[in-house]
C-alpha cells in the first residue's frame, strides 16, 4: 500500500495540510500555527479559484472545521506533530509530503507556496486584515474586523512594504489612488 | 543585456536620480524596454516629453502571461504583470522592479529581477557613472523622501 492511500492522503484537506507544511517560508522555516494553515490554504483556494475545502464565516473570518480536524487525524497517524503552538511534519509527513509534491501539478505548488510565504511572513493583525480585505464576504461574522478597519492605513502600508499587495492593491483599500498612496507614504517616512 | 522596466524603475533612475543622460548613454550599449502598459502608466504622470521617453526606451509588444493573473486579483491593468510577463516568455530579459510585491512574484516565477540600483550598479560597472556620480546618487537618495530610499541605500552600499 502507498503511503498516500494508507493515511487517507487522497482527501484534498489531509493532502493540502502535509504539503503547506512542507513548504519552507522566506525564514527558511516550515511550522506553521492554527491561524497561518487555515488562512494559508484559504488563500490557496482563492487563488485556484476552486472550492475543495469547506469553509465558514466565523469571529476570525473564514475558517474550516474539515482542516482542524483532519490536522487532528494527521496528528494521530504520527504525520504531523505540534512544537509549542505551531505544527511541523515529523520524517513520515515529509516522506508523504515528497510523495504528494510528485502527484501535484507545478502551478498548484507554486500558488500554495506563494500562499504559505506570504502568510507566514505577516503578523496575526495584518493577516486577518489582509485576508478580510481580499475576500470581504468573509467579514460577515467578524469580530475583528472593523477594529481592524480603523488601523488601515497602517496595515495598509505595512502590507505594501513587505510585498504582499502592490501599489494598486493598496490604493484600491485605502479608497484613494495610487499617487496619493505612494505620497503617503513619504509623508510618513 | 536586455532590461523591462516597471514604472517605480523608472521614476527613480528618471525622477529621483536625474540619470536621464547617462541612461540615453547606457541605452547605447544595452537593451532597455518597456512593456506598452509602462509606458502609459508612466508618461501620465510624467514631466519628460514623449519623444525622450521613446529614445530611452524601446516599446515591447507582450503576451500576457496568464498563470500570472491569480497573483494580481485576475487584473491586468497594472504594469508589472506586464513586465513579469515578458521576462517569463523570455528568459535573456532581466526585470527591473523595485516593490517588493513585483519582486516576491518574480522570485516565485524564477525570473531575473534588479532593482533601480542594480541598473545603476550596472553603469557605474560598464563605465557611464563615476565614483562621484555614485556618491553624488547617495546624497540624492538620502535627502530624497521617496518611500523606497532606505532600501535603496542599503542596496548601494
Amino acid at each position: 500500500m502507498s503511503i498516500l492511500s494508507e493515511y487517507g492522503l487522497d482527501s484534498p484537506a489531509r493532502a493540502l495540510l502535509i504539503l503547506v507544511l512542507s513548504i519552507k517560508d522566506k525564514q527558511d522555516q516550515k511550522a506553521m500555527n492554527r491561524l497561518q494553515f487555515q488562512k494559508a490554504i484559504r488563500l490557496f483556494e482563492y487563488l485556484q479559484q476552486e472550492k475543495e475545502i469547506h469553509f465558514s464565516n466565523f469571529k476570525y473570518g473564514g475558517v474550516s472545521y474539515e482542516l482542524q480536524e483532519n490536522v487532528g487525524t494527521l496528528e494521530e497517524c504520527g504525520l504531523v506533530t505540534k512544537a509549542g503552538t505551531k505544527y511541523v511534519l515529523t520524517e513520515e509527513g515529509e516522506k508523504a509530503a515528497q510523495e504528494l509534491l510528485r502527484k501535484h501539478d507545478k502551478e498548484a505548488i507554486r500558488k500554495l507556496t506563494f500562499a504559505k510565504t506570504l502568510v507566514n511572513d505577516l503578523t496575526d493583525k495584518e493577516l486577518l486584515f489582509y485576508m478580510y480585505m481580499l475576500l470581504p464576504e468573509t467579514r460577515v461574522n467578524s469580530t475583528e474586523f472593523d477594529k481592524l478597519y480603523t488601523e488601515r492605513e497602517t496595515l495598509v502600508r505595512r502590507l505594501f512594504m513587505k510585498g504582499a499587495i502592490n501599489a494598486a492593491t493598496a490604493a484600491a483599500w485605502l479608497n484613494i489612488n495610487e499617487k496619493e498612496f505612494l505620497d503617503s507614504l513619504r509623508a510618513s517616512d | 543585456m536586455k532590461y523591462i522596466f516597471d514604472t517605480s524603475a523608472i521614476i527613480v533612475l528618471i525622477e529621483i536620480c536625474d540619470l536621464k543622460s547617462q541612461l540615453m548613454t547606457f541605452s547605447s550599449k544595452n537593451e532597455l524596454y518597456v512593456p506598452q502598459r509602462v509606458r502609459e502608466e508612466y508618461l501620465r504622470g510624467s514631466c519628460i516629453a514623449e519623444a525622450i521617453f521613446g529614445r530611452l526606451f524601446k516599446v515591447v509588444n507582450v503576451d500576457l502571461k496568464e498563470e500570472l493573473l491569480p497573483y494580481f486579483h485576475y487584473d491586468p491593468t497594472c504594469g508589472e504583470i506586464w513586465v513579469i510577463s515578458h521576462a517569463c516568455n523570455h528568459q535573456d530579459f532581466c526585470c527591473v522592479i523595485d516593490e517588493e510585491f513585483g519582486r516576491r512574484i518574480c522570485r516565485l516565477f524564477n525570473v531575473n529581477i534588479m532593482g533601480a540600483i542594480g541598473v545603476i550598479k550596472e553603469m557605474r560597472r560598464q563605465g557611464f557613472l563615476s565614483e562621484n556620480d555614485i556618491v553624488s546618487i547617495k546624497r540624492t537618495l538620502t535627502n530624497s523622501r521617496f518611500y523606497l530610499s532606505k532600501r535603496l541605500l542599503d542596496e548601494l552600499e
